[in-house]
């Protein structure tokens, strides 16, 4: 009788291994997979979003849920704007190189300084009226709700022109 | 009756290696740690039937909470991707942007 009893211990040991190694496999194999597979579907639109060309343009339909018209108007004004940003961003370049020699070459504030930061401050005044008012463009063509939440996201630039967005958007519309 | 029961005898026997089996497993039960006791002696007499149960649990778990990682991950790289782009599209309407990253 107890020579069986040794055997059923010596089974029920490995009965026991065999059973937790693979309730183990089973469960850690489920857990990394699903993991996986949810964490690759749910990041596929923005993935997708951000490999595109116009990806700034695609994540503002996404982020203000506009619709095919709002978004085709929207892009048509971007479109139109972006070679007024490259002329203004090609200004900025010279007024900021000419008053780079000039602090360079001046040891002190001469008239042809004080003009080129006079040049320099309307150039920059210049930018933040043309952005402004692209900016209220743009909010114009989105709900309503939405273009206030826009003109609130974008206003930190107009305030401090160059501010990363980082540092000027918080709160839900990132979370 | 008295007689009978005198004439009986009981001669119990001993199996061979008796001693070393009771030996052997009490080993095997002080090798595991008295917490798990049960739930070894529960996994030890498991019929497979019981046994592909509780895979089918451990599975169902594993899916719940793989789903449930993956899903704040997926927040998480979805909201670092919304700042990405948001630089990216601020970057192309602000000039001073432009400049600054030239």
């Amino acid at each position: 009788m107890s020579a069986p009893s040794i055997l059923t211990s010596r089974s029920g040991l490995s009965n026991f291994r065999r059973w937790l190694l693979v309730i183990i496999l089973v469960g850690l194999v489920a857990a990394v997979g699903a993991f996986l597979v949810c964490t690759y579907l749910a990041t596929q639109p923005m993935r997708d979003i951000s490999a595109a060309p116009d990806a700034g343009l695609l994540w503002l339909r996404h982020e203000f849920k506009l619709t095919d018209a709002q978004f085709a108007q929207i892009k048509s004004l971007h479109e139109k704007y972006s070679g007024r940003c490259d002329a203004m961003c090609q200004e900025i370049m010279r007024v900021n190189a000419r008053l780079d020699n000039l602090i360079s070459a001046d040891h002190e504030v001469t008239p042809e300084l004080s003009s080129a930061m006079e040049q320099a401050a309307l150039v920059q005044a210049n930018c933040r009226t043309a952005m402004l008012a692209h900016i209220y463009e743009v909010a114009a063509n989105m709900e309503p709700t939405q273009g206030a939440r826009y003109v609130r996201m974008m206003k930190g630039m107009i305030i401090q022109p160059g501010l990363s967005i980082t540092t000027t958007v918080t709160g839900p519309s990132f979370s | 009756m008295r007689r009978a029961l005198q004439s009986w005898k009981v001669d119990p026997k001993i199996p061979p290696n008796f001693a070393h089996g009771v030996w052997d497993r009490i080993a095997t039960r002080e090798r595991v740690p008295p917490v798990w006791s049960t739930w070894v002696r529960f996994l030890q007499n498991l019929s497979p039937g019981t046994g592909s149960r509780l895979a089918l649990t451990a599975a169902t778990l594993g899916l719940v909470l793989g789903i449930f990682a993956g899903v704040i991950e997926s927040k998480q790289l979805n909201s670092a991707t919304q700042q990405e782009l948001a630089v990216k599209y601020v970057r192309s309407i602000d000039p001073y942007q432009q400049v600054r990253s030239l």
